[in-house]
């Protein structure tokens, strides 16, 4: 059953090959299209597993496991101090927001996604009063907690019934807690730009065939990819900075649609912007990270999160203030 | 006031969702993910002085909860020679997207469900969630160069199931 060459696809997939590996196994299956193939295959697979999992964080949380957690918390010392908090945090009104697109459109981005703590995620959700208990839980749930708990434990119940089950606000705090969160030894969380980083080590290396539509096609490039995105955006010229606009490809990342922008410089080095559909404002941040040998620098634009991508030595920042003046 | 207390309380509702399909991927079935969560979350409650509030509180909840479902599954193989049984109903509960994308979905929940043992874990861990070998392989306590081998073979695995249901 083992398979050496899903090994090495395997291997490739989830960042377990050193920059130079990687490097040699992009050779390979450049010349070798049933290899390419499949690693394309694996990675359709990869965003088929991931939206399958994914779909669990929506579902709501049963009540007998919220009874158990209110009731294990022990009254008058912990859940005394928590229970403001848990109160805050209630979604308002627009908890239903079109939610998950904020938190998902930033996964693997550090200080975006990384938040301080429990008590800075819980704000990120509008704060109500202390919501009348009797509103709260579904009927069912509220039944079984009251046989288990006659304290205020239904109030926090309530709240962390709305909190998880209401509109799905538990999983959007969740999305905004946890992607991107720093592990102990400061190794970031797979998010779609470690996925653009793939493309960009595969396509990057397609001198041929870089794009998918050519810069002649710049305005329906702008019509289909803006569509695609749902981000109306103008092709920025990035003569300045010396790049060549060469056209575009659609991608897939984080579960959503990608607009790729691809430039070369007179080396004929790739550089790429790419960018994504999001919710929320824009902002005047340019973060560099870095990803096993291709750079990036990301930004924010209302409604969209962007990044340029490029070798090491580029000047991504500039590129990417120039660009962000002109989408 | 104890701030401690109340960060402990937020991320531990806020993380509940995944700690909830983590447990999934370990029992494969659904009532018992469900009272591993419950464990788990009892355990983290009164351990909660522990926790370092500079740490993530996920893999601190993951490494709990593989813990109490190896010393679980140790217990059962004691007492009935048994494991788990593999979970065929995980469609439900991909439940909250209407038509087509959900019933997609659910298929590709069911195969995963339907790996065999340990592989669904390391999938999630790893593929969807971006730990890289080494993390995933000290929350499930194995060697990383067994988790290689499970991605490996849940890809395999996967590719061919999904296959034969495409077919």
């Amino acid at each position: 059953m083992m398979d050496d060459r899903m090994d090495r696809i395997s291997a490739y997939l989830d960042g377990a090959m050193s920059a130079a590996e990687a490097a040699a196994f992009e050779a390979e299956a450049a010349e070798n299209p049933s290899l390419a193939a499949e690693i394309e295959a694996a990675g359709a697979l990869d965003a088929e597993v991931g939206a399958a999992f994914d779909s669990l964080l929506d579902a709501p949380l049963p009540p007998a496991l919220l009874a158990t957690i209110s009731a294990t918390t022990t009254p008058g010392t912990r859940l005394e101090e928590a229970r403001p908090t848990v109160a805050a945090a209630t979604p308002g009104g627009e908890g239903a927001a079109p939610a998950p697109d904020v938190a998902e459109a930033e996964p693997g981005v550090p200080g975006q996604a990384a938040l301080g703590g429990g008590a800075s995620s819980v704000g990120g959700i509008p704060a109500g009063g202390n919501p009348p208990r009797e509103e709260m839980p579904p009927p069912a749930y509220a039944a079984a907690n009251e046989n288990r708990q006659p304290f205020f434990s239904s109030s926090i119940a309530a709240a962390l019934a709305l909190l998880l089950v209401g509109a799905g606000a538990g999983a959007l705090m969740t999305r905004a807690l946890v992607p991107g969160t720093e592990l102990a030894d400061g190794h970031a969380t797979r998010g779609w730009m470690d996925e653009i980083a793939d493309y960009h080590r595969v396509y990057a290396r397609q001198v041929a065939h870089l794009v998918e539509v050519p810069a002649s096609e710049k305005d329906h490039i702008e019509t289909w990819l803006g569509k695609e995105t749902g981000v109306p955006f103008s092709v920025p010229d990035l003569a300045a900075s010396g790049f060549t606009f060469q056209g575009a490809r659609l991608l897939v990342a984080g579960g959503k649609p990608v607009a790729q922008l691809l430039y070369t410089d007179a080396d004929g080095q790739v550089m790429a912007l790419c960018m994504l559909g999001r919710e929320g404002p824009g902002s005047e941040e340019f973060t560099p990270r870095s990803f096993d040998g291709v750079e990036m620098v990301r930004w924010l634009a209302p409604g969209a999160a962007w990044v340029a991508v490029g070798e090491p030595g580029m000047d991504l920042e500039a590129v990417a203030r120039e660009a962000a003046q002109e989408v | 006031m104890q701030p401690d207390a109340t960060d402990f309380q937020a991320e531990l509702l806020a993380s509940l969702p995944r700690l909830r399909r983590f447990a999934l991927s370990l029992t494969r079935h659904p009532s018992e993910g469900d009272d591993l969560v419950q464990m788990t979350c009892e355990r983290a409650i009164t351990n909660a002085a522990k926790w370092n509030p500079e740490q993530p509180l996920l893999p601190w909840l993951y490494t709990m909860a593989r813990n109490l479902w190896t010393s679980e599954m140790r217990k059962r193989q004691v007492r009935t020679g048994e494991g788990t049984v593999p979970a065929e109903e995980a469609a439900e509960l991909v439940s909250h997207a209407g038509g087509e994308e959900a019933t997609r979905a659910g298929q590709v929940m069911a195969q995963i469900m339907a790996l065999p043992e340990g592989l669904s874990s390391v999938l999630l861990l790893v593929s969807v969630e971006g730990h890289s070998y080494a993390e995933a392989a000290a929350i499930l306590d194995i060697p990383p160069g067994t988790v290689m081998s499970r991605m490996s073979a849940a890809r395999v695995r996967l590719r061919a199931a999904l296959a034969g249901e495409a077919a």
